[in-house]
Order: structure tokens, then C-alpha cells, then sequence
């Protein structure tokens, strides 16, 4: 029962998710029809082009039309490439998962020991270098530290190449992400390849992230520590490392997770501007040139994938919580 | 501890003090306690420096000129030096005074999105907290809605459709964040409700728009201060990205996140038009979170 609510929850939110955005491009002054035929059309083609996009009908139909559509998997055509938005959107989505869960992966496994570091030797130089840092870690406007990282590490040092996602051939499509796919065709100069270019916009993307998970273990792990079960453990003799192992750090891990939910639409936010400065093949930086170019279809095909997504592992991450932690599950 | 003692001292006179009510100990003491937190006391000093910078720019930015759109093609991009601390531009403009006069802009990109996002969000908040039943699932489900949407997303589609300039993009970004006050807001009220002062409120004939405006929301201003504070430095990194990606300020205008776009094409080999800029709204940011960060332990400790 609990579960069918909350997927039926998951429906109502996206429903009114493409409704707002439908209903946004439409009705704020942009204007798709000039920015897709050029300020050289005349009236006639202006007349026909918006009879062929449906756009003479009222909104109410237009919204019901694209639904219908929708279901048939069909996101309507984009202006920047004249291809339905949902083959684009499937082409380019494997490159920002690849980026996005690669930051993921950084930000959880440097956070969590640093975190779990600074709440056991509080006001030790761990500790005092991990709270100054998830003050300032989130505090970096991504698009200029993704060019001081191109500039140092790319142009000055030569480590990594400075824009795109591969330089030689990409290794053979399977799932779309290309380190899985290199390792699973065991192609692995593709690998090293793919690694190299993943580097920068992995640290950029991670950076803040990273910041707000060592700071979210630090703090519920030192709440946990001082909690009575913690000194009583000890006073029976329990050795210091299993009370932090066998229930410190899993208390702690629930809060991680809570805040993978509420860091992945952030993480999406931020691959809009990383992967425009990286030139990264990926869906977010097809949505930032629709967005900018009044791509309409595009603008909430696009949206609309993203908060799927975004909804589906709030679902997942508050799932896993419930299953973690027997004290949520007790109270229902 | 030195501090300590005079501190405890402190209150134990002030709290003798309580029946005739001295207003200005009692902020000293108040600013004295806030200002034991190093850390918050720099954010504050920062951000009240970045006031004056963003105030008496006009007056006290070396170069007046290079404020706007002069063009000097005899200065053109020239590195950091004593005439030009943080060197020349793409156009020969003097770095130090485009980036003293973009204060301006962040504070008040600040300013109007809180402004925006608190006058949408907290009332909202208090309604559904408040009223509860159909009104709350409602309210909430919308709020729930747009935090599907990442911020940046929203804010960047909204301002390109209003047309993009940097008004624009305060006004979407304003729009979009509003969710984050109704959430604390609506929570805060929750917990609040059923408190002693409320029901007699309630018994004594206060309207509700009463106890809502009167009784709770005062009674929920620190948390809404605190996020205030958080949030502002979220706002402008939102503000200058937006215009970073072309959507807010328009050249001339000396944006930060402008100036860094117009200048990345001067990149590897001019680096100081893009760096310092950066730099700036860095401290900016930093200084936000650092002050909402004392802020919060200085309530926690209330």
C-alpha cells in the first residue's frame, strides 16, 4: 500500500512537472518560431510553421497532445537537430550518468573517511582542515574553478586534455558508459583514454558534494558518539574501533544516504555548466543550449528526463533508509 | 578560561538587570557572544566590506571609466602591476575597479532573490503548516514539484524566456528558490503549533492571520535567519553562473560571472581577467556561508 502511494506520488510530481514547464515555455515571452526559422521569415512561413507544430490550437489541447505523445515515446522534435528529443536525450544521457555517478563515487569515498577521520579525533588538524573545508568546498562557482583546473592541470601542466569526452575511437557500445564499456570488451586503451578526460569535470562536479558529505558524516557520526549506548559499550570493554564500525558508522550511513537524494538534483544543476565549459557530449549540455536557443520540446523533454531521474532516486535513497534503519520501519 | 568566566559574569549581571531593560548591553553582549566565533565574525567583516566597496564603487575604483564600456587598445590585456593590480581586460579596462564595481551586483543579486524567495515561501510555509489537511498536501505537492527541478535548470529556462539580462535572472532565480522557505517554514510551524503561546492566542480571539504573522513567525525568525544567510551564498553562485552561461548580465556590465565568460577566450595565455573575478565571488560566497554558519550555532546555543 505504502509503496503504490509513493510511486503514485513519484506520477503526480512529474505530471505537474511537465505541465509547468509546458506551460512555462509557452507563456513566458520567449519566442521559438523566430529563433527557430531565422529573423528573415515572413508571415506565411511564421502561419505554417506554427500550424505544424500545433501551436495554433489552444493550450489545453497542445498539453493533452503531448501527453498523448509521450506515451507513445515521443518527445517531439527538437529546432537545434530536427530529431525527436527523446533519441537525442537517449544518446547523450550515458555521458552525464558517466560524469554525474563518477563525482558521486569521489565525493562519497574521499567524504566518508574524512568525515569519519574528523568526528573521531575531533579538534585534531584532520578535523579542523575537514570543517574549514566544507565551508569553503561549497563555496567555488563551478564554471570558473572547472577553467583554473584546465588551466593548471590542462594548459600549464599537460596533464589531462582540457575539453571532450574521448580522443580516439570510443570502445564498443554497450551500456553507453564508456569505462564500463572499455573494461567490459577489455579495451583498455579506451579505458585510460576515457579516464583521463573523465578527471577534471569528475573533481569539479564533486568538489561541492564532497564538502557537504564530510561535513553530514562529521556531524551525525560526533551526534552518535555521544549518545549513552556509545559510553556504555566502552565501559564493558568493547574495543573503540567495532562501537565505531558496527553502529556508529551505520547510523551514519543513513544520513549519507538521505543526502545523495537532496545532492543529485544539485550534482544535475551543476553538470549544466560543467559539461558547457568541458564541451561534454551529455544530455545537460544539450538542455543548457536548448534552454538558451528556445528549443521548446527540447527544453521539456529534457526536464522532464532529469526529474524522472531525480525522483526515482529519492525513491530509491529513502527505500534503502527505511530498509537500514528498523526503527522507521517499527513506527508505521 | 578567562573568557568563560567573564562571559558567565556577564549574564549573571545582565540577567539582574532584566526588570529595567538596557538595550544597548544587551546587544553588546549579544554581539560579543556572536563574535567569540571567529570564523562568523571574518564573514560579517567581509561582507560588511563588500558592502561599502559595492556602495562607494562610483567614488573609490581607480579607474573610473573602466566601470563600463571604455576602450583603451593601447592596455590590452596587460598582467598584474603596480598601476594595475590585477591587470587589464580583453579591452584595456583596469581589472581591480570592473571587479570593486561588481560588488554591487552580487549583493544585490542576494538581496532581491531572498526578498523574492522569503515573501513567496514563508507564507506559503506558515499557511500549509498552519491550516494543515487539503491546503498542506497541496502546497506541499507543488513545493515538492518545483524541488524535482534542479534550481539552475528552472532559473536558467525561466530568465532566457523572460529574456535575458541580469533583472531577469534575479526575478527567476527569486521565483525558483522560494521552495526552500516554504519547506522550513512549514516544518518550523508544525512544531510550533501546539505551543502554550499559540493556544491562548487561540483563546483569547486572535485571528489566525494573527497568530500566524504575529505569534509564530516571529517565533521561527531565527532558522529562517540562518537559512537566510546560507542561502544567499547559493544564490549568487546561481546568479553568477546564469550569467557565466550567457543568461543574466550583458557586457558591458561588470558582472562577475560576466567578466569571467568574456575573458575565458584569453585563456591559457591571460589568466588575471578570469582569475580575480573568480576570486571575488569565492569570498563572497565564503563569507555568506561563514556568517550563517555562526549565526547558526549562535541560535543552537539560545
Amino acid at each position: 500500500m505504502r509503496f503504490l502511494r509513493r510511486v503514485l506520488n513519484m506520477l503526480v510530481v512529474l505530471l505537474f512537472v511537465s505541465l509547468l514547464m509546458f506551460v512555462l515555455v509557452r507563456v513566458l515571452p520567449g519566442d521559438p518560431v523566430g529563433a527557430a526559422l531565422g529573423d528573415g521569415a515572413t508571415k506565411e512561413q511564421v502561419e505554417k510553421f506554427r500550424v505544424q507544430m500545433g501551436m495554433d490550437k489552444p493550450l489545453q489541447v497542445q498539453y493533452l497532445a503531448y501527453l498523448r505523445g509521450l506515451l507513445d515515446g515521443n518527445f517531439g522534435v527538437s529546432l537545434m537537430e530536427p530529431r525527436d528529443v527523446g533519441t537525442i536525450v537517449r544518446e547523450r544521457l550515458p555521458a552525464t550518468l558517466e560524469l554525474v555517478l563518477c563525482s558521486l563515487a569521489l565525493a562519497i569515498v574521499v567524504g566518508v573517511p574524512l568525515g569519519i577521520l574528523a568526528a573521531t579525533h575531533r579538534n585534531g588538524p584532520v578535523d579542523q582542515a575537514s570543517r574549514l573545508w566544507s565551508l569553503t568546498g561549497v563555496s567555488f562557482p563551478n564554471f570558473w574553478a572547472a577553467l583554473m583546473l584546465q588551466l593548471v592541470l590542462g594548459a600549464a601542466l599537460s596533464l589531462v586534455p582540457i575539453t571532450g569526452r574521448i580522443t580516439g575511437p570510443p570502445p564498443e557500445h554497450i551500456t553507453g558508459l564508456y569505462l564500463v564499456d572499455a573494461l567490459l570488451s577489455g579495451n583498455f586503451k579506451a579505458m585510460g583514454d576515457a579516464a583521463r578526460h573523465l578527471i577534471t569535470p569528475t573533481i569539479v562536479l564533486a568538489v561541492g558534494p564532497l564538502a557537504q558529505i564530510t561535513s553530514m558524516i562529521r556531524s551525525s557520526m560526533l551526534d552518535e558518539l555521544a549518545k549513552p549506548y556509545v559510553g556504555f559499550s566502552q565501559a564493558v570493554g568493547m574495543p573503540r574501533f567495532l562501537i565505531n564500525y558496527k553502529y556508529v558508522l551505520r547510523n551514519a550511513f543513513s544520513s549519507t544516504l538521505t543526502l545523495i537524494g537532496f545532492l543529485f538534483p544539485l550534482m544535475i544543476g551543476g553538470a549544466f555548466v560543467v559539461e558547457k565549459v568541458f564541451a561534454w557530449p551529455g544530455v545537460a549540455r544539450f538542455g543548457a543550449d536548448a534552454i538558451l536557443a528556445n528549443d521548446y520540446n527540447a527544453i521539456v523533454g529534457v526536464t522532464l528526463v532529469i526529474c524522472l531521474f531525480v525522483v526515482v532516486v529519492n525513491f530509491v535513497t529513502e527505500e534503502l533508509y527505511v530498509a537500514l534503519d528498523p526503527r522507521i520501519r517499527l513506527e508505521r | 578560561m578567562a573568557v568563560t568566566s567573564i562571559d558567565q559574569a556577564a549574564v549573571a549581571v545582565s540577567d539582574q538587570a532584566e526588570a529595567a531593560p538596557v538595550r544597548k548591553t544587551g546587544f553588546r553582549r549579544r554581539f560579543a557572544r556572536f563574535a567569540r566565533n571567529r570564523l562568523a565574525l571574518a564573514g560579517a567583516i567581509c561582507l560588511l566590506v563588500l558592502l561599502v566597496v559595492a556602495v562607494l564603487a562610483p567614488w573609490i575604483v581607480p579607474y573610473p571609466d573602466d566601470v563600463a564600456d571604455s576602450l583603451n587598445f593601447d592596455a590590452v590585456l596587460q598582467p598584474p602591476s603596480l598601476a594595475h593590480p590585477m591587470g587589464t581586460d580583453e579591452v584595456g579596462r583596469d581589472v581591480l575597479t570592473r571587479v570593486m564595481a561588481g560588488a554591487r551586483w552580487s549583493l544585490s543579486m542576494a538581496v532581491i532573490v531572498l526578498a523574492i524567495a522569503v515573501t513567496i515561501g514563508v507564507p506559503l510555509g506558515l499557511f500549509a503548516g498552519y491550516y494543515g489537511g487539503a491546503l498542506e498536501q497541496v502546497l506541499m505537492r507543488i513545493t515538492d514539484g518545483f524541488s524535482a527541478i534542479p534550481a539552475l535548470v528552472l532559473a536558467l529556462a525561466i530568465t532566457v524566456l523572460l529574456g535575458p539580462s541580469l533583472i531577469n535572472a534575479m526575478i527567476a532565480i527569486g521565483f525558483v528558490w522560494w521552495r526552500s522557505f516554504a519547506r522550513i517554514a512549514h516544518g518550523q510551524t508544525l512544531s510550533r503549533k501546539q505551543e502554550t503561546y499559540v493556544t491562548v492566542a487561540k483563546s483569547l480571539g486572535a485571528s489566525d492571520m494573527h497568530i500566524m504573522f504575529r505569534e509564530i513567525l516571529p517565533n521561527i525568525s531565527s532558522p529562517l535567519l540562518v537559512a537566510i544567510s546560507l542561502n544567499a551564498g547559493y544564490a549568487v553562485l546561481t546568479g553568477t553562473a546564469l550569467s557565466f552561461l550567457g543568461a543574466g548580465a550583458r557586457p558591458p556590465t561588470p558582472e562577475w560571472g560576466q567578466m569571467v565568460a568574456a575573458s575565458r577566450n584569453y585563456l591559457p595565455g591571460a589568466w588575471w581577467p578570469s582569475l580575480f573575478p573568480g576570486i571575488a565571488i569565492f569570498i563572497t560566497v565564503v563569507s555568506f556561508n561563514l556568517l550563517g554558519d555562526g549565526l547558526r550555532d549562535y541560535f543552537s546555543e539560545e
